[in-house]
């Protein structure tokens, strides 16, 4: 049988696509299609039966007393971080870009916090944090402000930020790097234009940089904030969710159910609302911040 | 002659390797995953020293708890041959369900103290684990804090307890350190035993079969001692957010004068700089006839699948008989075993206390009578009665509510 020149192209194609097909497959879509199935079962984690429950799983973990609160710790931290951090970094990549000497030296100053686990990341700053001996309270005490320490990890009005602030501090790292790429993408000319117009600073980082940055923003908005939305080291090792439910996030919740409570199917349909949430929020970004890519473009 | 030689030696080589064949099929290596110390490690090596042909590869995951751990190995089907496992409702299901192996007919379940086989046995009769000690709380206190601020006898009751606790504010030392995660072993179930115990003595059947009141003024009466602590200044300031490390931490640092923490970290808070000792928790009224909670600490149990379950039965009769002694002098915990082959050695200040427990009607269980899924509840209840977001009648109501719906599924 002869092969056409197009079935060879076809053929050739598949046996390209298949090895990442096969591993997306096995470690995604398949075990995203399993989390699916069993989040409407009763499934224990422990043997392979289970039945059928429809959507009770579902109603037990939306009719939770706290879940109101999970809901709005998650969505605070999105408000709070996603715009803290793209502002810092696209603010620290514009100065380390165009700083004459030790750009680099800076480069892996910022980017050293992205080396470290987040466990770690959480085990250091839950010391900065802590009521007695840590570094924020003993600075305040040997200022002078000793009426000024706080229970940082312990109270309504300070966990939230504390947590966020550890957060940006670890990110931010990664973040730069993605600006500082879109910023080295900026043709030169454009900005000795603007002088020769006389534009300043400020007008030239509001009409050239800030555009110019347009598919960096979008990268790292839709990266930061998926990446909040999924975030559970940090908050585990930090605060474990506490005190009460004042810094549980949506996915320390599903770890809640699934390892604390024993309570697999919960925990596996608290997941896939989770999961619903991240695809949602980033379509919804994506499609925001294309349209300005589109304006500026 | 060179042919008589040849044949000795073929023959000679056949025996050599028979014997190493067999050599070699005695040969066992166990895994377990009881514990990291230095005194579980030196323990197992001496059991390799006397049992030469019993190799223990011992390993713990750090951060998991045992039951996230127990889960997802059995569901993968690689359950260690001995594991560590606590007496709980988890407990009683993993044997139920076959993964853990019976030990009632063992030398080391012959061995354990009365009273405390009974929480590792099933309702069938079935045990699933072996105590490594017994366990109680108690309260550790700072002899120098508690002289500076001038109280010359230990309370014995509620009200000398928050006297002897205003007389440390008054000195500027923190009364006492608040320890999220003690605190069901602690003041839940010490103030559970005391105060709902006697009126209920039928309280575990009944919370599991779902008919036991947890809306009763007894298991209120745990949020509203433990929030007097805290919106009085009697307590360490940081009392939302210091779990077990960091209060021991604080302890041994003499921040705070007394303590509420487990008989098993006595070498831990006596040994240290801190001129420490121990008293009877101080949480009964007046007149009131005092409860005491003596309970198994984490318990050792067997794979029932394991390829080598007699060698693990074997290690077991081994580190709860001849080798228990060896094990209890280096962690300096209180013994779970009716005889000890060896020296005990355990500090005169916990022995004094020891007796004093004793010496009382004892409950047996912590707080893990309580559903399983209910356990991170009670911390969470604590945390929100103490920020003022619920009342402790209300959080004993939305505990109520959880254990019987636990229960019902």
């Amino acid at each position: 049988m002869q092969i056409t020149y197009h079935q060879q192209r076809f053929i050739a194609g598949l046996l390209f696509v298949v090895p990442a097909m096969t591993v997306a497959v096995v470690f995604f879509v398949y075990p995203i299609a399993l989390t699916l199935r069993y989040s409407f079962t009763n499934w224990d984690g422990l043997f392979p039966q289970a039945e059928w429950v429809g959507l009770k799983n579902f109603a037990v973990v939306l009719g939770e007393r706290s879940i109101k609160r999970v809901f709005f710790n998650t969505f605070y931290l999105v408000v709070l971080y996603v715009p803290v951090l793209n502002v810092l970094a696209v603010l620290l990549a514009v100065h380390i870009h165009n700083v004459a000497r030790l750009r680099n030296v800076y480069k892996a100053i910022m980017y050293l916090p992205q080396m470290l686990s987040l466990t770690v990341v959480g085990f250091v700053w839950k010391v900065i944090y802590s009521y007695d001996g840590g570094l924020i309270n003993e600075a305040m005490i040997r200022l002078g402000l000793e009426w000024y320490t706080q229970d940082w990890l312990g109270q309504r009005n300070t966990v939230l930020p504390a947590m966020s602030l550890t957060i940006v501090w670890s990110a931010l790292g990664y973040f730069i790097l993605i600006y500082l790429a879109g910023l080295s993408a900026i043709p030169r000319e454009l900005y000795e234009s603007a002088d020769v117009d006389g534009a300043g600073p400020v007008k030239q980082f509001l009409f050239i940089t800030i555009p110019m940055l347009a598919q960096a923003i979008t990268i790292s908005v839709t990266l930061s904030a998926i990446g909040i939305l999924g975030l559970f080291d940090l908050p585990f090792v930090l605060t474990e969710g506490g005190p009460g439910y004042l810094s549980e996030t949506l996915a320390l919740r599903v770890y809640m159910y699934a390892f604390a409570q024993l309570r697999i199917d919960y925990g596996l349909a608290m997941a896939v609302i989770l999961g619903v949430i991240s695809v949602l929020a980033a379509l919804v970004l994506l499609k925001l911040f294309r349209k300005r890519e589109e304006v500026y473009g | 002659m060179r042919r008589r030689a040849t044949l000795i030696a073929a023959a000679a080589l056949a025996g050599g390797l028979i014997c190493a064949q067999q050599l070699a099929a005695q040969q066992v290596t166990l895994t377990v995953s009881l514990g990291a110390s230095e005194v579980h490690d030196s323990w197992y090596r001496l059991y390799e020293e006397q049992h030469p042909n019993v190799k223990i590869e011992s390993f713990v995951v750090p951060g998991a708890s045992m039951e996230d751990f127990l889960r997802a190995r059995a569901a993968a089907g690689t359950l260690p041959d001995l594991f560590a496992i606590n007496s709980n409702a988890f407990g009683h299901k993993f044997m139920a369900d076959g993964f853990a192996a019976d030990l009632a007919g063992t030398a080391a379940a012959a061995n354990t103290l009365p009273g405390l086989r009974e929480p590792f046995t099933t309702p069938a009769g079935q045990v699933y684990g072996i105590p490594v000690g017994t366990a109680t709380t108690w309260m550790y206190y700072n002899r120098d804090l508690i002289a500076e601020a001038g109280i010359a006898a230990i309370p014995t009751t509620w009200d000398e307890f928050i006297a002897a606790l205003e007389k440390l504010k008054s000195a500027r030392i923190a009364g006492t350190i608040i320890d999220k995660d003690g605190f069901g072993n602690t003041w839940f179930s010490y103030i559970f035993a005391q105060k709902v115990v006697p009126g209920e003595p039928d309280f575990v059947a009944k919370i599991e079969r779902g008919e036991f009141d947890f809306t009763q003024p007894g298991v209120a009466d745990i949020f509203t001692k433990v929030k007097y602590l805290t919106d009085n200044g009697l307590a360490h300031k940081a009392f939302l957010s210091t779990n077990n490390a960091q209060a021991s931490s604080l302890f041994l640092q003499g921040r705070a004068a007394t303590y509420f923490a487990g008989s098993w970290q006595a070498s831990q808070l006596l040994d240290g700089d801190v001129d420490a000792g121990i008293f009877f928790p101080a949480v009964k009224d007046a007149g009131e006839a005092t409860m005491g909670v003596l309970v198994p600490e984490t318990g050792a149990g067997l794979n029932a699948a394991s390829e080598n379950l007699d060698a693990a039965v074997d290690l077991l009769d081994w580190m709860f008989g001849e080798g228990y002694a060896f094990y209890q002098n280096g962690m300096g915990n209180i013994p779970s075993v009716v005889e000890v082959m060896g020296e005990v050695k355990l500090d005169p200040r916990v022995i004094r206390v020891l007796d004093e427990v004793k010496g009382y009607p004892q409950t047996r269980l912590w707080f893990q009578y309580l559903p399983s899924e209910t356990l991170p509840l009670v911390t969470k209840l604590l945390d929100q009665v103490l920020l003022g977001d619920l009342t402790p009648q209300e959080a004993a109501e939305e505990l109520d509510a959880a254990a019987r719906d636990a229960v019902m599924q």
